[in-house]
């Protein structure tokens, strides 16, 4: 051969020349999509995949190889109550940040644009604090003699102070306050898609105002509800700080429980059974909401 | 025609902005009427305080001789098309048509019964249990117009229907809401800028320039007898000269700046003349004298600076000794030999159009 590869190539090539370098990368580019996506790949090769198979490694390697830490985990009493407390915990309080978070949402997305910030100002200030403050200041609101016990017997409504703290009352009070802004979050994007249009047919259709709510609205933002739900209710289900501080001994949560099987008992094979157990769990709820509100799907057009 | 509905001097304002001033308009039963106009004209405005989406800030709107003000939206019975997005997305084409009768409650078999007849009358049987984002632009538009016709309201209103949609789409629907029309007696109320549509689908057309009606007619008329300049020049090309015009005994029009012409049966008065494009023959100037003195009276002078080739027709400029420019339509066939450049003779077919 007596041209060389380049100049033959753009020789034989096929439709318009490519104009310049860039045309010449774009071209590159195509053929190598599977390509760029390695460094992507490895990240989540070494820092997902590979500590969640040490982590499944250690649980059934640790200290005698078997099932025999996750058959302890299922079978002791103590071990099961931890397991009913989380799941407990994390609906109710998943179902109550829904319950609270819908109608804060809707104000915010009905709110004209000052009223709106200012509402999305207070929730964001409320984040951007440290947890461990908020979680310090709801226990001394709902401390016995604190503000709240206090105001209530002020206004002659109870007698005694109701023991608000300690126990499951002050875990949810305080994971429902915490995780909030999650719920609210993906339900105002999906309440300002909502075209305006869409109530306004609704209501010329004959639709009253509940019957827009309820036939239009709302099952427009079930998508919103389902993301913000799932949202909170994996993160309660590995919440720490809050439970530990606003909970008691009867309240203890997994992630509780695995600090305290690491740290306190180093049984490293046991603590690392409970975490993959919480691990499926999040698995399990998020392939549930794929199932019944799968984006991709929903966004091709078909049932 | 007598009044079935009548919006008496109604008017409405945001803020210091005025929408819509001062319109009175008494419309028929079963009549198509159009709301033509540019964009911000009002019409829209209009169209919605009809429907009771916006409140007038004064004026009132009667229907069979009741003021609707006082009536909420919902219980109005008005069917409305919006430009787009507004069938329900979890809904099927068959839920979202059922979904006024349903908040009627109807009973499940006269549902049913309308439903099959909308969907019939929609062409759109075999989708009924598709969801809106799996049809087409021009399909969920008839989606939405089954929708608004399946509880069968007295007045269907129609924004802007087909505004988002396709040249032959649009054709397609405007002939399936003609035809729905007629089949279904329905007075409607249909908002445009698109004049040709207006043309194509209304008994009367009101034209809407800055909040108020200027001409309420028939297409005919507004094409023909435009009320104002602005009628016009929005309702097809217009040519406007100014003229004067002499008395009876000397029925001729003397346009300024030196074309003068003469046409039989003008009214005296002063004005502007309105030349449609289609309302001259162009002939070459340097064409036998024959043809020249038979076209005496009537005939404008000018030179060709321009011509387009559109199909049907040819589009040819020509500029008056005056300087005022006229654009005529032509035969392709009988254009053949003209080139820009070329002096020509405009003869007159019709008498123009006086503008008051």
């Amino acid at each position: 051969m007596q041209t060389g590869p380049d100049k033959t190539r753009s020789v034989q090539l096929p439709g318009p020349a490519p104009r310049g370098w860039r045309a010449a990368l774009r071209a590159r580019l195509e053929g190598a999509t599977a390509t760029l996506a390695i460094p992507a790949l490895l990240l989540v090769l070494f820092f997902f995949l590979l500590p969640v198979a040490l982590l499944l490694a250690r649980s059934i390697l640790e200290p005698e190889a078997g099932l025999g830490n996750y058959a302890e985990l299922l079978q002791s009493g103590a071990y099961r109550t931890v397991l009913l407390n989380t799941f407990t915990i994390a609906s109710v309080v998943t179902v109550v940040t829904v319950l609270i978070g819908f109608p804060v949402a809707w104000l915010i997305a009905v709110s004209n644009r000052f009223w709106g910030m200012a509402l999305l100002g207070l929730i964001f200030i409320s984040m951007w604090t440290s947890l461990l403050t908020r979680s310090f200041a709801w226990l001394i609101l709902l401390q016995s003699n604190g503000v709240i016990n206090r105001m209530l017997k002020g206004l002659g409504l109870i007698s005694e102070p109701l023991s608000l703290v300690n126990n499951m009352t002050g875990v949810v009070i305080g994971m429902t306050y915490i995780l909030l802004p999650f719920v609210i979050f993906p339900l105002l994007s999906t309440m300002r898609a909502i075209e305006p249009g869409l109530l306004r047919a609704a209501a010329l259709c004959g639709a009253n105002r509940w019957q827009c709510f309820l036939h239009v609205f709302l099952p427009a933002c079930v998508p919103g509800i389902a993301a913000g739900a799932l949202m909170v209710f994996v993160m309660s289900l590995g919440y720490f700080i809050t439970p530990v501080m606003l909970g008691g001994s009867s309240t203890m949560m997994l992630a509780e429980l695995i600090v305290h099987l690491v740290q306190s008992l180093l049984r490293w094979g046991l603590g690392a059974a409970a975490a993959f157990i919480l691990f499926a769990i999040t698995l399990a709820a998020y392939a549930l909401q794929l199932r019944l509100f799968d984006p991709l799907r929903s966004a091709k057009g078909g049932r | 025609m007598t009044a079935w509905l009548s919006i008496d001097a109604l008017s409405k304002s945001f803020g210091q902005s005025i929408a819509v001033r001062d319109v009175s308009l008494e419309i028929g039963r079963g009549e198509f009427v159009t709301f033509l106009g540019p964009s911000g004209s009002g019409k829209s405005t209009l169209l919605y305080m009809i429907a009771g989406l916006e409140t007038p800030s004064t004026g009132d709107i009667r229907l069979a001789g009741d003021s609707l003000l006082p009536v909420a939206p919902n219980l109005r019975n008005i069917g409305m098309v919006f430009q787009r997005y507004t069938l329900i997305p979890h809904l099927t084409v068959a839920e979202n048509i059922a979904f006024p009768m349903k908040m009627r409650k109807w009973d499940r078999q006269r549902q049913k019964r309308r439903l099959e007849e909308m969907l019939a009358l929609v062409r759109l049987e075999e989708f009924a249990d598709r969801r809106p984002n799996a049809l087409s632009g021009g399909q969920q538009q008839r989606v939405a117009l089954a929708r608004a016709l399946a509880y069968e309201p007295e007045m269907l209103l129609m924004d802007e229907p087909l505004a988002a949609l396709d040249q032959s789409l649009k054709l397609d629907l405007q002939r399936e809401i003609r035809r729905i029309h007629d089949s279904t007696g329905a007075t409607i109320l249909y908002v445009t800028h698109d004049q040709e549509e207006a043309m194509r689908l209304s008994d009367r057309i009101a034209v809407f320039h800055n909040g108020t009606v200027e001409q309420f007619a028939t297409p005919g008329e507004i094409y023909q007898k435009p009320g104002s300049a602005f009628v016009a020049g929005f309702v097809g090309h217009s040519n406007l000269l100014p003229a004067e015009m002499f008395d009876e005994a000397h029925p001729a029009v003397a346009l300024a700046g030196g074309d003068s012409t003469g046409t039989p049966g003008l009214q005296p008065g002063k004005g502007a003349a309105l030349f449609r494009p289609e309302d001259f023959t162009v002939l070459r100037s340097d064409t036998g004298t024959a043809a020249l003195t038979a076209a005496q009276t009537g005939t404008i002078t000018g030179t060709i600076t321009d011509i387009v080739f559109l199909g049907p027709v040819v589009e040819i400029l020509v500029r008056l000794a005056s300087g005022a420019r006229i654009l005529v339509r032509q035969a392709p066939d009988l254009t053949a030999d003209l080139r820009p450049g070329d002096q020509v003779s405009l003869r007159i077919l019709r008498q123009p159009w006086i503008l008051p």
